[in-house]
């Protein structure tokens, strides 16, 4: 397409100079150098200027040129066009002869001047032309097209009538009705193209205050020229000698010109009394849309209380604006009429152009009644005159730089949740256009706030989620690899984890040579916090059960003092601790606030709970007073079970208890498969109680089946 | 399931914590809220009575340990009454028993409390 239409303009060009030569050689052959009827000159001059105008014409299509650019070029053109005018007539000022009506240069110069104008008036006629043509099609609608392909039939026909007719061209004669009537259907034509200017509307102010002072000086120039190029005088003779065809279509373009500059500039001026008004409407659309656009931007809170604020101030052309959120929704529900209950407040303000003490003073110390008025009322608030509205207190009244002011409430489900504050320097200032369109803000601002905060909350949700990940991950790795295994004992256990709560720990340790000790524990409280303290629990056990000398009963004691310095003051371990002397078969332990133990002997259940407080409860000595240590000589087949309450305490849909009872049953009949059985029975039995998939608390189970034969 | 409230109600210098419902780690920021606005208005005298409370976690028993060291450190208390055997089973396993008083009736705690106050000896 480039390509193309470079070698069109080539083509023009070369056509233009080849018939300057060809025009310049005929003058010398010629006695009156007079061109009428010469077909090679009239093609070249085609060639030329349809060329040249096909160009220009297309050239536009590249990018979309705004009405005033159009306007602007085309009153240039007109403008260059009598510059050219004025300094030929000054400094060549050609003459022609007039034979039989057919007009000729009468010297060498004037032969010059007249291609020189020709040219001119081409290239001008040719930018109005297209500027024009582009105008009309700026908004185009349906019949657009129609009617500009009617302007171009009617023109045709009439450059081509007035070509035929005229004495320079073929001088036809008996063609005047005809010529007549094409005339007047180009001249309807060209007022149905100039008429569609709804453009203008859309400019601002400004741009029609600009629109307006070119189109009235286009006007005065093309009335100017086509007078000028009508008329018998130098420019029409000049053009008629050159080419009738030529000067048929300056005729046209200049006609088009002065027509729609003088349309345009009717259209303008009575578009001008509007201007301000459509131009705060067209801002408000403009602002309503950005709006519109905020409330997918929600992932910074700040940022949009800012933008808010900002936006406020560009919707209502306001002086100083503030927003303000109500925290606790729940107790700051207006009832029409009653008071605005107390608890919660105004936070997260977001000013422009006014401080947070200025609002103090606005709203009096405790928020009222400037607050009030409006959470009352639960809808806009307009006051058209600060200083003499009553519904203020007198000390507010007071305060300067606010005329008049409108308060319109942010809601949410039928709740209010904040407020909006627009002021302005004059009284009255605010109609109810103002009022509504802030209203329309404020329920956009309302619902994209709250996105605000769903996008919050799920983030929040999201951490924990990966914390509680976290949680269970060290949970896991905190539990024992391996157990040991002898032929005198075997050993099973398992901790399943609840989704959130978990707090749940055991470890089996190997002492010394004889010994194993075995941990069950609860820590309170869940999430990284529970597992830390788990971490802590085995790191202190680890070291402290290398004494071999000290019962179960010290090892907690000695327990106690650092995690009752390192723990939250809420937080609490129940934890039991026994030991297993394989050579002596006896196994020794110790309670710290935990589930008793649980030891089967040939059917016969007993729980045993030797006295002692959960660790971290008591820092002073009353944790050692209570702490009592127990122990069982074995007996062969005997089953000790250690486990948390999550076990105990799995309820089913009737909220039930497993309780202990069904534990100590359930142990009793698989006593005899060894502990891993148990351990499966067990858990199998739970399950099945509570018949739930994801247990509410961390269900952990050791089991101990001591053969015997030592 | 995990419905919970406190209503409180004054006696005298006292004031009584009625709990409802399941206490468990999402229950029990309401509770510790009760006992940090108590803690905030300098009223030291609480009872918690535990008469219709189904459950308790040791998350509930965390807000009791949370308070109590600052309530006795203004010569105030927390005093626990009407527990069901159930709730005073979670009590007694953790040793709670040898922390705080534990009364059958509300009666009693309260009495406990002005009859301090009364006689200051």
């Amino acid at each position: 397409m480039k390509l193309r239409q470079r070698i069109l303009l080539l083509v023009a060009v070369a056509s233009l100079v080849l018939d300057t030569v060809y025009v310049f050689v005929q003058h010398a052959i010629t006695s009156s150098g007079a061109l009428e009827g010469d077909l090679f000159h009239t093609a070249l001059v085609l060639l030329a200027f349809g060329g040249g105008g096909w160009y220009a014409y297309r050239a536009g299509d590249v990018e979309e040129q705004r009405p005033m650019q159009l306007i602007g070029r085309t009153m240039l053109a007109g403008t260059l066009y009598l510059l050219l005018i004025g300094i030929v007539k000054l400094t060549a000022n050609p003459s022609f002869t007039e034979v039989n009506g057919i007009v000729a240069p009468a010297s060498f110069s004037s032969l010059m001047a007249t291609i020189v104008l020709a040219i001119g008036s081409g290239v001008c006629a040719i930018v109005v032309f297209t500027g024009l043509s582009r105008l009309v099609f700026v908004k185009r609608r349906k019949s657009t097209r129609r009617n500009y392909a009617f302007l171009l039939t009617a023109a045709s026909g009439y450059v081509l009538l007035a070509f035929i007719s005229s004495p320079n061209g073929f001088g036809v004669t008996a063609l005047e009705t005809v010529t007549l009537i094409v005339s007047v259907l180009a001249l309807i034509a060209l007022l149905l193209n100039a008429f569609h200017f709804s453009w203008i509307l859309m400019l601002s102010r400004r741009e029609k205050l600009i629109t307006l002072l070119l189109a009235f000086f286009g006007f005065i120039f093309f009335i100017i020229l086509s007078i000028y190029a009508g008329s018998g005088e130098t420019v029409s003779r000049a053009l008629q000698t050159y080419h009738p065809l030529l000067s048929a279509f300056v005729n046209i373009a200049l006609d088009f010109g002065a027509l729609s500059m003088g349309i345009g500039f009717v259209s303008t001026l009575l578009h001008l009394p509007t201007a301000k008004e459509f131009d705060r409407k067209k801002m408000e659309i403009s602002t309503l849309q950005n709006m519109s656009r905020l409330i997918t931007q929600v992932f910074d809170f700040d940022e949009l209380m800012a933008t808010t604020t900002h936006l406020a101030l560009e919707v209502s052309e306001g002086h100083a604006a503030w927003l303000e959120l109500i925290n606790g929704r729940s107790t700051h529900r207006g009832n029409g009429h009653g008071n605005v209950t107390d608890g919660g407040g105004l936070v997260g303000p977001s000013l422009k152009n006014i401080t947070a003490v200025e609002i103090g003073q606005l709203c009096g110390s405790d928020g009222k009644p400037l607050r009030e008025l409006m959470l009352e009322a639960a809808h806009p608030v307009l006051v058209q005159d600060f200083v003499a509205d009553l519904r203020l207190d007198e000390s507010t009244r007071k305060m300067k730089g606010i005329g008049a002011m409108v308060l319109v409430p942010l809601s949410s489900h039928g709740e209010i949740t904040g407020l909006l504050c627009v002021t302005r320097k004059e009284a009255f200032s605010f109609d109810k256009d103002a009022v509504n369109v802030l209203s329309a803000f404020a329920d956009m601002v309302s619902v994209a706030i709250e996105n605000s905060t769903l996008i919050r909350e799920s983030i929040v949700k999201e951490r924990m989620e990966q914390e509680l990940l976290v949680a269970q991950q060290m949970q896991q790795s905190l539990l024992p690899q391996q157990l040991p295994a002898a032929p005198h004992y075997d050993i099973a256990a398992r901790s399943i984890p609840a989704y959130e709560v978990g707090g749940d720990y055991y470890d089996v340790l190997s002492l010394d040579g004889n010994r194993i000790g075995f941990v069950v524990g609860d820590v309170s409280g869940k999430g990284v916090s529970a597992a830390l303290y788990m971490a802590q629990v085995k790191g202190i056990f680890q070291s402290l059960s290398r004494d071999g000398g000290a019962s179960t009963r010290d090892i907690l004691v000695r327990m106690n003092t650092p995690l009752c310095e390192s723990m939250e003051r809420k937080s609490f371990i129940s934890l039991l601790y026994a030991v297993l002397d394989t050579d002596a078969g006896t196994l020794s332990f110790s309670r710290a606030g935990h589930c008793p133990l649980l030891h089967v002997r040939a059917g016969e259940a007993r729980f045993l709970q030797p006295e002692g407080m959960a660790l971290g409860l008591d820092a002073g000595g009353r944790f050692a007073d209570s702490l009592r240590e127990e122990s069982i000589l074995l007996e062969p087949d005997d089953v000790v079970v250690l486990y948390t309450d999550g076990v105990t305490e799995a309820r089913n849909a009737k909220e039930e208890e497993f309780a202990s009872e069904r534990l100590a049953e359930t142990v009793a009949r698989a006593a005899a498969h060894g502990a891993q059985a148990i351990l499966d029975e067990i858990l199998q039995s739970v399950h099945h109680h509570s018949a739930r998939a994801e247990a509410d608390d961390d269900i952990t189970v050791l089991v101990l089946h001591w053969r015997g034969g030592v | 399931m995990s419905e919970f409230s406190v209503g409180v109600r004054q006696r005298d210098t006292v004031s009584i914590f009625e709990l409802k419902g399941y206490l468990d780690a999402h229950t029990a920021p309401e509770l510790e809220k009760t006992f940090q606005n108590h803690l905030n208005e300098s009223r030291f005298n609480i009872v918690v009575n535990f008469s219709d409370l189904s459950y308790i976690s040791s998350a509930g028993l965390g807000v009791l340990m949370q308070f109590i060291e600052d309530v006795r450190q203004n010569e105030g208390d927390i005093k626990l009454s009407n527990m069901s055997p159930r709730v005073y089973n979670v009590f007694d396993l953790l040793g709670f028993p040898m922390l705080y008083e534990i009364f059958d009736d509300e009666e009693e705690a309260v009495g406990k409390f002005l009859n301090k106050s009364d006689n200051p000896s």
